[in-house]
């Protein structure tokens, strides 16, 4: 059997497996049962899996928080790829965000093939960046909820401090209106 | 960058500090929190000072990371096994 096969066969049984389980949950529950898929990455198996065609109507799937790299899109990934393809890019981006798949391809897959992409810990780095590349743009992939985005700020408010005009922000981020609502009712 | 870890200010330079997380020692940027002084416990996430805690805080989360981490640990070794 080949691999492909071989991963699309325990696929299947642990979709199997799932839908067991699942049975056992709403029997024992006496009814529906509500499952949060927590991270972003268990909603983009479940859709590879088929499995919420197969777990029926005992089940109900609620897509839950997700962190700021889960949440990403694959269409904003994708942008991203097309940035770091680019000769006068160099990308910045937070390394967990370097394994997230596109539709076809991750920026861990873009460096490995010669895409300029640069992993940083803070936004900061970037400053450096910029400066020790002055031909090249730096574009910072901004992922994240509101927790992040003063930092992407700081960024740009030190970049503009510091005459750095090479430094872009790819604005990905995400943001959570109702819950900024109930805890800052003052804004 | 899901995590925010505490660590004790050691040092502050104009906007950055320097941070004792756990024994290692990391620069963390105070424009988020700019009336931070030495001594002081933050919560670090990716290069900034996100938010002071008081001591017993910053310590109980410590304990939870170190736990979480030996868990982790153990977990990784039965894997292997």
């Amino acid at each position: 059997m080949s691999a492909a096969a071989a991963t699309a066969r325990s696929l299947d049984q642990l979709a199997s497996d799932c839908v067991e389980l699942a049975a056992r949950a709403a029997q024992r529950v006496g009814g529906q049962v509500h499952l949060m898929e927590v991270c972003g990455t268990h909603t983009h198996a479940i859709a590879r899996c088929g499995l919420r065609e197969r777990l029926g109507s005992d089940v109900r799937l609620v897509s839950g928080p997700g962190c700021p790299v889960c949440v990403t899109t694959a269409g904003q990934i994708d942008l991203a790829l097309q940035l770091a393809e680019r000769e006068d890019v160099i990308l910045a981006t937070f390394g967990d965000m370097i394994r997230v798949p596109g539709t076809r391809s991750s920026l861990a897959e873009a460096r490995a093939q010669g895409g300029k992409v640069k992993v940083v810990y803070s936004p900061m780095e970037c400053l450096d960046l910029a400066r020790d590349n002055p031909e090249a743009y730096i574009v910072m992939a901004a992922v994240g909820f509101e927790t992040t985005a003063p930092t992407i700020a700081c960024l740009v408010r030190e970049a503009g401090r510091l005459g750095i005009d090479n430094l872009l922000v790819f604005c990905a981020r995400r943001a959570m209106f109702g819950c900024m609502a109930s805890s800052a009712p003052v804004m | 960058m899901c995590v925010a870890v505490p660590g004790r200010v050691e040092s502050v330079e104009g906007q950055t500090a320097v941070v004792d997380v756990g024994g290692a020692t990391v620069r963390a940027r105070l424009d988020l929190v700019p009336e931070v002084t030495v001594g002081e416990y933050v919560l670090v996430h990716a290069g900034f000072a996100i938010e002071t805690v008081d001591e017993a805080s910053a310590l109980e989360i410590r304990a939870l990371l170190d736990e979480a981490e030996r868990l982790f640990q153990v977990e990784v070794e039965e894997g292997e096994t």
